[in-house]
Order: structure tokens, then sequence, then C-alpha cells
């Protein structure tokens, strides 16, 4: 009788304690799923106040494209968005393009968001925009080269999904005690829920949804008379090109992250406004970085060396002085045209 | 490292994980560690201030404690021992507290008043930097040592728990001014896992960061635009920045002590209550006995009550409340204005205590009803505007600016300068725009309505008794307007707690 009570209540014992771990794992799994709500909510809060949509958008209508669909990924600065049109890649060459591009985006940022679209898509060739391989250290914080640096890089970063390259590309280019600021956009947007304005037009956006958005984000304006002449009256600068440090380390690491997804790399430098290179000592630019493709054996075409072939002139620009000397949709069609052309051959 | 920086918020949670995962015997230790390193955050050299008051204050109460055991309690030469001990290590803490905190302030006075007769004299001039928290700390050290002399508590034989109590991280920089009855004896009690009061400290730090981020720190950049610029504001003017001043210095504080509460609350020790909804009080003692409640209390017991308290007639106790009150000023900060704080705060006690047969006599001749509910409003706004008049002087960044402002509000007062037709209320919201005025309203009344229930029942109680769906709107509520109205991130610079510079 006794061994029985004991077995019994040795029985409800164990029982209490399985129930006991039970309700713990219950509650483990519940927090988890708390703080995932949370996590998410601030997302999409931040969404809402977020300043300017384009990267973002950019990135979200990459995410939303059909698995291993995309053939040729061009990356690089606004020089990328503004000079390839992916439709007409898409005409002449039969394969679809996309342009994962931002503005002031420095090979850093380039080799983190190519490391994160292959795990989307698997592109069999990848167009590298060189105008972003300069000295724009676009880096830890210290050389305050353009006052909304901050912002190109963070806007970039934003727009990517929650992950481990998410992750080291915080870790990589930004000081530890702006790794939250940057990992969170929350707490850099927050005080815009004053713009109504803005919070609509980022609902319109997002009640709109994404559609064919292919990151082409061509000028619509037409160099003017008095921008040509700001050109012309604009002094001359002899000094040699220089390449920052960490833009040539990522240079490299994008050609073996390139090697080893089997992903045929390009260069092209899309074209400037030519009043513009011959003010400056474009062939110390051009030659640096042909040094730097033939280093790693690719193949580079800058379109600056190409005006005549590619038929262009001062009506493919866009109107406006010193603003990295853009094409316009018109420019972008012809240059387009004549790098589909090339890779054909 | 701030309760409302990045590095607390990665710090707190990696802390309190490890602390539950370790075993109990060396849990303190790990929180010792932890605390050094959160304090040593601000400037390492710091650390071996707070070392060195450990080491006296644990010594003399050892001490006390080996001359309590040679000595009876009646034995005089024990005693006289014993007070050689207490009065060394108070020397020595408040020796390094007036080295720190007022040696400028002190050598500024001497030289002036030395000027003024005529004698020009060159003092030492050193660049101190006023280390964080140390009139906490050392007010705290300082209590274990009092109480051990008392024979209110016993020696602690261990110095690492000890010296745990006196750098607990989140009452260190700025309180609650811990008792070493209350918190030594928890640092020796076993504590577990337990989600209830975990989900009650987080909930607690929750409403405190609210009450920084969202009230203080909006309220913050009205008053230093109005306080740093009065020549170009209104008496008017003046006055409602003083009154938001009000708020912002309670949630500023309060707002700390919630946080710091909260987060001990979590790892499992029970500090003690440092405000009582203050400014629904009704005269100005009871305004004392709800704000800062650990200082109140300390100054009460190591204080006020040895100089006799009210047991030796009326004057010696209007004395014994001046000089506790202008010590209380003075521990605030080492400038005049802080001092004249002080004072004026014991002396609206002092009067208040005069007036109280003539008030009486008036209330009998005149029927007043002080029962009723417009009475007792007229007690606690009469009450609310004579602390805030204080605030003044507290605010100010010195005493002259203190009595120039008041003079200029009282020139300039025009009563219609806070009408601005062109907003939408029609009211003229000073240095924020409407939609954060706006917000600031809605957060205050918010913030009245809890405090008023609070007095009634526990809130948190409440809160969690309620069904999980509505605890977790709650939750995310609060989370979100802290993360939406915050003052906060790169564009502003984390204002640090006004209690951390004291």
């Amino acid at each position: 009788m006794v061994m029985l009570q004991e077995k019994v209540s040795e029985y409800m014992e164990q029982r209490m304690k399985k129930k006991e771990v039970k309700k713990k794992f219950k509650k483990t799994i519940f927090g988890v799923i708390a703080f995932w709500v949370v996590v998410e909510s601030m997302e999409l809060i931040s969404d809402f106040l977020y300043p300017q949509n384009d990267i973002i958008r950019n990135w979200q209508s990459f995410y939303a494209l059909e698995e291993n669909s995309v053939d040729i990924l061009i990356v690089g600065s606004s020089h990328a968005y503004s000079s390839f049109n992916p439709e007409i890649l898409g005409e002449n060459l039969g394969q679809q393009a996309y342009v994962l591009a931002s503005s002031s985006q420095n090979v850093t940022q380039t080799y983190f968001n190519v490391k994160e679209a292959i795990k989307y898509q698997k592109p069999e060739m990848l167009i590298l925009e060189t105008f972003g391989i300069d000295n724009n250290n676009n880096w830890q914080g210290e050389n305050e080269e353009t006052p909304d640096k901050n912002w190109k890089k963070e806007s970039n970063i934003d727009g990517m999904r929650l992950g481990i390259v998410k992750l080291e590309a915080i870790a990589e280019q930004y000081l530890p005690e702006n790794w939250c600021y940057a990992l969170f956009k929350i707490a850099r947007c927050h005080g815009n829920w004053k713009d109504t304005q803005l919070i609509m037009s980022n609902y319109d956006f997002f009640k709109n949804g994404i559609d064919q958005y292919s990151g082409f984000r061509p000028s619509e304006s037409v160099m003017s008379e008095e921008t040509m002449k700001q050109y012309e009256e604009m002094a001359e600068t002899h000094s040699e090109y220089k390449i920052c440090e960490e833009n040539e380390t990522y240079y490299h690491k994008l050609a073996q992250l390139c090697r080893e997804n089997e992903m045929k790399l390009y260069m092209i430098m899309a074209p400037m406004y030519d009043g513009y290179i011959k003010k400056i000592n474009y062939e110390s630019r051009y030659q640096q970085i042909a040094a730097l493709a033939q280093s790693e054996g690719v193949e580079y075409l800058d379109c600056n060396k190409l005006y005549d072939e590619i038929g262009l002139d001062a009506t493919d620009f866009e109107d406006a002085f010193n603003s990295y000397h853009h094409l316009n949709r018109q420019g972008a069609d012809k240059v387009t045209t004549y790098v589909a052309e090339v890779l054909k051959k | 490292m701030t309760f409302n920086s990045v590095e607390f918020l990665i710090f707190f949670p990696i802390v309190v994980l490890i602390y539950f995962i370790i075993p109990q015997r060396v849990k303190y230790i790990w929180l010792l560690v932890s605390s050094y390193y959160f304090y040593m955050s601000w400037n390492p050299k710091y650390a071996i201030l707070i070392a060195l008051s450990t080491v006296v204050t644990w010594l003399s109460g050892t001490l006390i404690g080996v001359i309590d055991k040679r000595y009876t309690a009646k034995h005089r030469e024990g005693k006289r021992y014993k007070k050689w001990c207490v009065a060394g290590c108070a020397v020595m803490n408040l020796g390094i507290l007036a080295f720190f905190k007022y040696y400028h302030f002190i050598l500024s006075n001497i030289t002036a008043v030395l000027g003024r007769v005529g004698i020009e004299v060159q003092i030492p001039v050193f660049d101190v930097l006023l280390p964080v928290g140390i009139s906490f700390y050392t007010f705290q050290a300082l209590s274990y040592t009092i109480d051990v002399y008392r024979g209110e508590m016993e020696p602690e034989k261990n110095l690492l728990k000890y010296a745990l109590f006196v750098s607990f991280f989140p009452q260190l920089v700025a309180g609650p001014i811990e008792r070493s009855k209350n918190l030594i004896r928890q640092i020796h009690e076993s504590h577990y896992f337990d989600g209830e009061r975990v989900t009650r400290g987080l909930l607690l730090m929750m409403w405190g960061f609210f009450k920084k981020l969202v009230i203080a720190d909006r309220a913050a950049i009205l008053v230093t635009e109005v306080y740093n610029n009065y020549i170009n504001y209104t008496g008017l003017q003046i006055a409602v920045a003083t009154v938001v001043f009000a708020v912002q210095i309670y949630c500023d504080f309060s707002g700390y002590s919630d946080i710091a509460i909260g987060a001990a609350q979590v790892m499992g020790f029970k500090l003690m209550d440092n405000f009582d909804s203050p400014y629904f009080a009704r005269s100005v003692s009871e305004f004392w006995r709800r704000w800062h409640i650990s200082l109140t209390t300390w100054f009460r017991d190591y204080v006020y009550i040895p100089l006799g308290g009210n047991r030796q007639g009326k004057w010696k106790k209007y004395r014994n409340i001046i000089v506790t009150f202008g010590l209380s000023g003075l521990w605030h900060g080492a400038s005049w204005n802080y001092i004249v704080w002080g004072f004026l705060n014991g002396c609206y006690q002092v009067i208040g205590d005069l007036t109280q047969n003539m008030r009486h006599r008036m209330q009998h001749f005149f029927k007043i009803d002080t029962g009723c509910w417009s009475y007792r409003f007229f007690q606690g706004i009469l009450t609310f505007l004579l602390v805030d008049f204080s605030w003044v002087f507290f605010r100010a960044t010195s005493l002259k600016t203190a009595l120039q402002m008041i003079a200029h509000g009282i020139r300039n007062f025009a009563p219609i300068s806070m009408l601005d037709t062109s907003k939408i209320f029609g009211i003229n919201t000073l240095a924020l725009d409407e939609k954060d005025f706006f917000v600031l309203i809605m957060a205050v009344i918010l913030l009245g309505i809890v405090d008023a229930v609070k007095r009634k029942t526990n809130i948190r109680t409440w809160i969690l008794s309620q069904n999980m769906f509505f605890r977790y709107l709650l939750y995310y509520g609060i989370i979100f307007s802290v993360l939406v109205f915050g003052i906060y991130g790169p564009e502003f610079d984390a204002s640090t707690f006004i209690y951390f510079q004291f």
C-alpha cells in the first residue's frame, strides 16, 4: 500500500514537472513571438515614416522578383540607375536585367548588395558602373565629403532584409556606437510622425504595391544653354585621380565573389558630360580604373571614350551643373543600346 | 552609459540573461563586475573613487563591529572609539565629495570675499571633473557606517557584497539612495527568474522611458530655449516655461527612478520608492514627503533627527528644518541658486507652521469647509505654485540669473502673450511646434491620470490582471509611443538625466 502511494506521488510529481516544463516552453515561444511582433511592427511603422522610398522601393521590387529570373544585375551609384535601361537590354539581348543601384553607392556597399542579391538571384553577368570607384570614403563617419553621405549609406542598407549580410554590412560600415541606429531605421526617422504628407505618400506607395519596377530612374530634363555655359566657365583641375583603399579592397572582394558564383563581372563607366570631362584630369581616372579591371582580368568599357560611337551630345544629359553629370532618358537609351550591342558581340 | 542610450539597451539584457543563467553563489560577483563596468563607461578613473569610498566605509563598519565585540554597550571608551570611526569615515567621504563637488565653489567664494576687503589671493586651481553620481553613492555608503554605529545594522563581512551595495548599477548614479538594511539583505538572498516579477519590472522601465523620452526631453526643448534667452520672453511665458520645467524635472528624475527600480526588480531586487505623485501634495511639507523620498528620508534620519528634530521646541525645530533644507540645496549643486532653492523650501515649511493657527482661526471664522474638493484643489494649486516658484532658482544657471529673470518677468508680464491667433489652438507654443506641444499636453494628461490612479490602486497589478489581448495592446502602445514620439536618435544629443550632475 505504501509502495503504491509512493509510486502515485512520484508519478504525480513527474506529471507536475512535465507540466511546468511545458508551461515554460510555451511562455518562451510566446516571448519570442512577442519580440518578433515588436521588431516587425517597428519596421512597418518606420516604412510609413521613412523620408524617401526610392531605395526601399528598389529593394522591395528586387525581393518581389521571381527567384533566379534576373540574368544581368547592374550595380553602382546614381550613374548606374540613370544610365541603363533594363527594358532595352531585354529587347536587345533577350535577357532580364535589374538595376540595384543607389545614390553615391561605393564599392563596399555594392559588395554587400551583391552578396545579398545572389541569395535570391543567380545572374550570369554583373555590370559594375565604375563611377563609385573613387576616393569617396563613405565609411565610418569622419570624412564628411558629402553632407548627406550617412543618409545615402543608410538608405541603401535600410531596404535590405534583416539577415547575416545586413548585419555584416552594418558592422563593416558603421562605428559600433552607431550599429543600433543603422539597424533600426525607426531611430532615425521617427521624428517624421509630424509630416502627414509624407505618411500619406508612403501609404499610397504601399497600397499601390510594386509594379514592374526595374530600378531604372532616368532624369527627364535636358541640358540648357545656361548650364553648358557654366561648364565652359568652370575652372580646370589637373590633380591625379585617387581611389581609396577601402574601395579597392572591396573591388577585389567583389571580383572574388563573382568568380565564386560564376558570374561574369563587366565594368562600365557611364558617360559624363564632356564639358566636365575636358576640365578634369580624366586620363588619370581612366588609367587607374582600367588598371584595376586588368588586375582582376575584367573587361572595362569607358563610355567617355566612345562619345562618337554612341552618338552622344549635350542634349543627352540632364540639366544640372555639378550634380555628377548624369545622362537623361534619351542619353540612357543610347548608352544602353550601345552596351547591348557590345555585350552581344 | 545612460539609461536612454543604445549601450544600455545592449548592456542590460546581456547582464540579466547571464545573471539568471549563472549559479546563485556567483550572482553577486557578476552584478559587481557589471556595475563597475557600467560606472567605468563614463570614465574608468571614477572607479578609483567609488572603490576608495567602498573600502573606507566597509573598514569603518568592520572596525565598529570589532569595537562592539570588545567593549560593552555602556563602555565609554568603546563609544568614543566608535565615534572616531564614524567621524573619520565621514570626513574622508565628505572630503572627497567636497573636493570634487565644492572645491571651485568654496574657492571662488573665498576669493570674492577677500577681494571685497582688498586682499588679492592666488589659490591654486585644479581642473577637477565631477564624477557621476558621487553625491548618491557617498550618501549611500555613509548611511551604512552610521547604521552600523547605531547598531541598526550588522557589519557586512563580505567586502564584495558590500561593494555591490555601494555600486549596484541600477541606482548607482542617481538613486534611489538605498539603505544598507534594505539592500545588503537582498544581496544575500537568492534570486530566481520569475516571469511576473520580470514583467512588472519591464513595465515600470517602459513607463520610465516614456516619462523621460516623450515628456521630459520634449519639455526640455521649450524650457531650455526660454531659460537661455529669457530676455526675449514675457513674464507669463517665463512662468509657463517654469511650469513646464516642473513637469520636465519630475518626469526626468522619476523616469530615471522608475527605470532604476524596474531594472532592479527584473533581477529580483526591491528598491525603495522615490516619488509618490508629488504634485498632488497639498502642502510643501507633504510635497517633500513625496518628492525624492530616498534623499528626504536620508536627510531626515541622518541630519534632521540628530540635530534634534522637532523634540527641542519650536524655534530649534525651525532651525533644523532650515539647516536640513539648506544642506539639501547644497547637496544638489555647488552654487548659490541651489542653496537658495533649499532655503526657500525650508522657509515655506516654517512659514506654513507659523501661520497654521492663524489659518485655522480664519477657516473657523469664515466657516470654510476644508474637506471639500474645491478647498483641497486650492491647496494643491497653491502648493504647486510655491514649489514651482522655487524651481526658478533650481533651473537658472546662477542666483543672479534667477533674480534677473524674476525681475524681467515682473516688469514684462504681458498677460495675453500666451495667445497666438495664428496657431490652431490659439496658444503660443513657445519653442515647440504645435504638434510637439500637443503631444506634450496629451502625455502630461496621461501622466496626471496615472499618478492620480496610482494613489488608489497598484496599476501594474491591475494591468497584469487584465486579459492577454489588452495587456499586450498596452505594452505595444507604450513601446511604440516611446519609439515614435520619443526625443532620441542621431539627430538629437542623448540628453542625460538632470540628476546625473548631482
